[in-house]
């Protein structure tokens, strides 16, 4: 990325910071629970499970395990955009993402983490997450999707490409997945931390589009608590229009 | 054609604006300015019918300049996934600013979707300033006054969903409403 903003001079602070930034740089050659595509050849499924993430008998949990185990991904957080080191820390940044699914056996897991390529000079901090899950377990066809899961770097609402992308899947597999434990609408996802801590942010809270119910739904942890809010709600005109009002 | 509700270009055009703005420009944050909705109204698009389409210098420049912001060209090796000619561009024009979306094309780079925000939004002066630059996933939250309360919840749960009655998309037809996707025991 060029620095346009001007001038930056770096202090002791910053280069220990860097020094850390870019130390953790070199380890993210080979994540574990990662797979990456590459240039000529993306991912056409992604692999599940997670090794050592479920199974889990409620969504619910499965949500609140996998947002730390994202979130503790090498950069996946950019900390406080006020603080001093921000835009650094956004330049290493990265967006992991994962399906959450339902399997034959009643439970839901998680894939591996897709990750967005790690490239200095580029604005976009993306994933491409393939559209099926690659489970040897189950026959091709027989999973629930159930949660499209991505990191944001901070407190950052969902941007029109997750909207029209969990559409997207949507149409694909269907607006709702039938579970044991009931009907379950199929949603996006993105987990932040308000934190700075560079080692094991902690998940703070996460926004959610749920195309079933056009709810833009906004959730923070209190402690052991989650509270939710309804923060917007998109309208949709046919398949490629749609508006988004907020609330 | 002095206004244009929508329009979606292809990167023919782009292409061969690249002469017009050669140097960097600063990017303010003016959060006063307020992007539009880019996909509420269908685009108008340059396509093979055969009729002109007039654009005005400053919105081209406006182009050109989000072009080179958000996907600089020059540098070696760029991914499918990084060239500006793999890119779409809507283009909004109100109230005296330019606005700009810039989204992956997939299809370009042999993909059936674009990556999860892979986008960007620019507000531009019709005299060549960016107002405001907006990266897909930087947009920070912004409570409103009159934000709702938050309510204890079960994680990951609608506040409204009802099984019984799902409202799904409109373009969607019955049998893609409520339908289980999962081999249920």
């Amino acid at each position: 990325m060029r620095c346009r903003e001007g001038a930056w001079r770096p202090s002791a602070g910053h280069l220990a910071i860097l020094a850390a930034l870019t130390t953790g740089c070199a380890s993210t050659q080979r994540i574990p629970g990662v797979v990456q595509g590459t240039e000529g050849a993306p991912l056409r499924s992604i692999p599940g499970p997670m090794p050592a993430f479920g199974p889990f008998d409620t969504f619910s949990d499965a949500l609140q395990a996998a947002c730390p185990l994202i979130l503790g991904k090498p950069h996946a957080t950019a900390g406080r955009a006020t603080e001093q080191n921000f835009q650094l820390r956004w330049r290493l940044s990265r967006e992991y993402c994962a399906w959450l699914y339902y399997t034959p056996d009643r439970k839901f897991e998680m894939s591996m983490l897709a990750v967005g390529p790690l490239h200095d000079e580029s604005r976009k901090r993306t994933c491409g997450l393939p559209s099926t899950v690659d489970d040897p377990r189950y026959a091709p066809g027989s999973l629930g999707y159930v949660f499209v899961l991505h990191n944001h770097p901070y407190d950052n609402v969902l941007s029109d490409l997750d909207i029209r992308f969990i559409v997207a899947m949507a149409v694909e597999h269907g607006v709702t997945v039938k579970t044991q434990g009931g009907v379950v609408p199929l949603s996006i996802v993105a987990f932040f931390s308000l934190s700075s801590s560079l080692e094991n942010p902690p998940c703070d809270g996460f926004f959610q589009y749920i195309p079933a119910t056009g709810e833009l739904l906004r959730w923070l942890r209190d402690d052991n608590d989650w509270g939710r809010q309804v923060i917007g709600r998109v309208e949709w005109l046919d398949d490629t229009r749609y508006r988004i009002v907020r609330e | 054609m002095k206004r244009y509700a929508s329009l979606l270009l292809g990167l023919a055009a782009i292409g061969c604006t690249h002469a017009i703005v050669g140097a960097a420009v600063p990017v303010e944050d003016d959060r006063s300015v307020r992007f539009p909705e880019f996909f509420e109204q269908a685009p108008l698009q340059v396509g093979d019918a055969g009729q002109p389409l007039l654009l005005e210098g400053a919105v081209l420049r406006a182009l050109t300049l989000a072009a080179d912001d958000f996907l600089p060209e020059g540098r070696t090796g760029l991914p499918c996934t990084e060239r500006q000619a793999s890119h779409v561009f809507r283009v909004i024009q109100r109230e005296g600013i330019i606005f700009v979306r810039i989204d992956e094309d997939p299809a370009a780079c042999g993909q059936e979707h674009p990556g999860l925000d892979s986008g960007a939004r620019y507000a531009i002066s019709r005299d060549g300033r960016i107002l405001r630059r907006v990266l897909d996933g930087m947009e920070p939250y912004t409570a409103p006054v009159d934000a709702g309360a938050f309510e204890k919840a079960e994680l990951g749960v609608s506040p409204s969903f009802d099984p019984q009655r799902p409202a799904p998309l409109p373009f969607l037809g019955p049998s893609d409403a409520g339908a289980p996707d999962a081999q249920t025991p």
